[in-house]
């Protein structure tokens, strides 16, 4: 082509080569504010991204052992019946997240909320945020201690009511509700104030309108709270479904997985092919930990793209 | 100020009042529980485990377990303060960046970025801990600081970003006008007007490093390093049933949090609630 138009030329003399190459130069020390950021990404997060994908097609124990395999390791993963019960425990552990735990921080911001004494609710704010403060690990080490079956505080209490005493964490039945009972009542944390500080956001034209045309508390609860706080709801859900679909730090401590995998989660199972069960060794198995790891994502990803899906199509029916 | 309601208050909230009150209740027992059996030695547990018993063992219980969860407390200190103090500053010198620069590129890396928002801890795991390995940082306290830096930075930059878009630019401009460099615009105006969301920032990553457990239980097993999750954990395997010491223990790991919790709690709520932490 030799002759340009007025427009390519403006174009050119824009964004091209040249130019391009100038205004990086230009900008090099906004780079270098960028790069420590950056360099640390790259070997801590990206790279490890991608060597996950990597080691997923290899047996790898970290040391001598490191065989092309393809794609046995996920085969071996998703027809690993240990596996599957992992699953069926974790579709449990999430189906409760999704029920008691949700609804209890919006309860206690709701009463928070409704308090008419200012110094009242500053001061109820702080009694359920106080516990979210307490490390997890102690938390979770108390309640080993009420779970334990020689002097545990649950059974002793059993015990002088008459009842027969437990094994708790060690029972193959009462595992799954004992871990979920160690967050009990299931209000207070981070959550309160997320839905707290969306109440608060609420106008005041609008309460006042509510109460001016007669409205109840519970009703007032159902038509204005709950759908305005609709979007902080959606994302405890997303992110509760995220965490519980990797998460595996409380059992780790509490049962690692037992008794006979009946606590066992899809993270705890890979950080068993990883680093080996409490009670035994095992065989490291980096490869088959990766490709966990990458059904996991995957998982996760689909998971949150639905869910997000759902979102954005319920934001334009409420725009309607 | 009294936190007894009054009648009328009492009438219109009794039932706000009642689930608050029950709660706090539930959610305190299992910490006053802690907190009773430390006082107790051997003796007075396998007796009476959970009334009051007298007389308390305080010195003997909280002695022994200062001893022992001492130098791994200090261990977590270090790392956090470490961790912390350089995720605050290379993630607001990222965060300023990308606030109020136009440059090549910049879409592109703020873009990849926020890809990094879907990628779940649990994928990176066990290749972040073969890096470890191939760098040669097993047991030192590089492997906790130098992934705690990179990872929580991504959350941090997203805050500060939206925060540092919120500040007047017009001062900024006549800075720049007075010949202020980039550096020193960052250092002695856009940092000091964000003191409240860079101490909400490290207030919730210390919350995170102070109570991680796994990656310090994958990367540490030299004693002398461990962090204070670790000993608390190996406290209570240790077995013997030395409930007293134990609890003590647990009541001295929580302590150093309540105390910097409870001289914060305005700025933070503040900072969590006033809309600026948006995830």
């Amino acid at each position: 082509m030799t002759v340009e138009t007025s427009a390519q030329q403006r174009l050119k003399s824009r964004g091209g080569e040249r130019s391009l190459r100038a205004r990086v130069w230009r900008a090099r020390n906004l780079y270098l504010f960028l790069a420590p950021s950056f360099t640390l990404l790259l070997i801590f997060v990206y790279w490890p991204a991608f060597l996950a994908l990597y080691r997923s097609f290899f047996v790898y124990d970290g040391y001598s052992i490191n065989r092309f395999v393809g794609l046995n390791q996920y085969k071996f993963v998703l027809s690993d019946p240990v596996f599957h019960i992992s699953l069926k425990n974790l579709a449990v552990f999430l189906a409760f997240e999704l029920t008691i735990p949700l609804l209890g921080p919006i309860i206690a911001a709701e009463a928070v909320y409704n308090l008419r004494n200012r110094s009242h609710q500053a001061f109820w704010r702080f009694m359920l945020i106080v516990p979210a403060i307490i490390p997890a690990l102690v938390l979770l080490l108390i309640w080993q201690y009420i779970y334990h079956p020689v002097g545990g505080a649950a059974n002793i209490v059993l015990k002088s009511i008459g009842l027969p005493t437990q094994t708790w964490l060690a029972d193959p039945v009462l595992v799954k509700p004992s871990l979920m009972f160690t967050k009990v009542p299931w209000v207070g944390g981070i959550w309160m104030l997320v839905y707290l500080a969306g109440l608060m956001g609420i106008p005041s034209e609008v309460i006042d309108a509510s109460i001016v045309d007669g409205a109840s508390r519970l009703r007032r609860f159902f038509s204005i709270d709950l759908p305005l706080l609709w979007g902080q709801i959606k994302l405890t859900i997303i992110l509760t479904v995220i965490y519980q679909i990797q998460g595996f730090f409380g059992v780790l401590v509490l049962t690692d997985g037992g008794p006979v995998n009946a606590s066992l989660v899809p993270g705890l199972y890979l950080y068993h092919q990883a680093f080996g069960a409490r009670a035994s060794e095992g065989s490291k198995d980096f490869g088959k930990a990766s490709a966990v790891g990458v059904i996991l994502f995957i998982a996760i990803l689909i998971l949150s793209l639905i869910l997000e899906r759902i979102k954005r199509t319920d934001n334009e029916g409420f725009n309607q | 100020m009294t936190l007894l309601p009054t009648r009328k208050q009492l009438r219109s909230d009794w039932m706000f009042y009642l689930f608050l009150i029950v709660a706090t209740v539930i959610t305190f027992a299992p910490i006053v529980l802690m907190l009773n059996i430390s006082t107790k030695n051997s003796a007075q547990f396998a007796v009476n485990p959970l009334g009051l018993t007298r007389p308390f063992h305080l010195q003997t219980n909280y002695g022994f377990a200062a001893k022992l969860i001492l130098r791994p407390a200090l261990n977590t200190l270090l790392v956090a303060v470490t961790s912390i103090s350089l995720s605050i500053f290379i993630s607001s010198l990222a965060a300023y960046i990308f606030a109020l620069f136009d440059f090549p590129g910049r879409d592109v890396l703020f873009w990849s970025l926020t890809a990094l928002l879907m990628v779940p801890t649990i994928l990176t795991l066990v290749p972040r801990y073969l890096i470890i390995v191939e760098l040669n940082l097993i047991n030192t306290y590089w492997a906790l600081i130098l992934p705690y830096v990179a990872q929580r930075q991504v959350f941090n930059i997203f805050v500060m970003r939206t925060f540092f878009r919120s500040l007047p630019k017009e001062i900024m401009e006549a800075a720049r006008m007075d010949g202020a460099s980039n550096f020193r615009i960052y250092w002695s105006m856009v940092l000091p007007l964000s003191r409240p969301i860079i101490a909400t920032l490290a207030l919730l990553d210390l919350l995170i490093i102070w109570n991680d457990f796994v990656w310090p239980l994958v990367t540490l097993d030299n004693p002398d390093l461990r962090t204070l999750t670790l000993a608390l954990y190996q406290l209570a395997s240790s077995g013997g049933a030395q409930w007293g010491i134990m609890m003590a223990g647990y009541v001295l790991a929580s302590l150093p949090l309540l105390l910097l919790f409870i001289i914060f709690t305005r700025p933070f709520i503040e900072g969590m609630t006033s809309g600026a932490i948006k995830l």
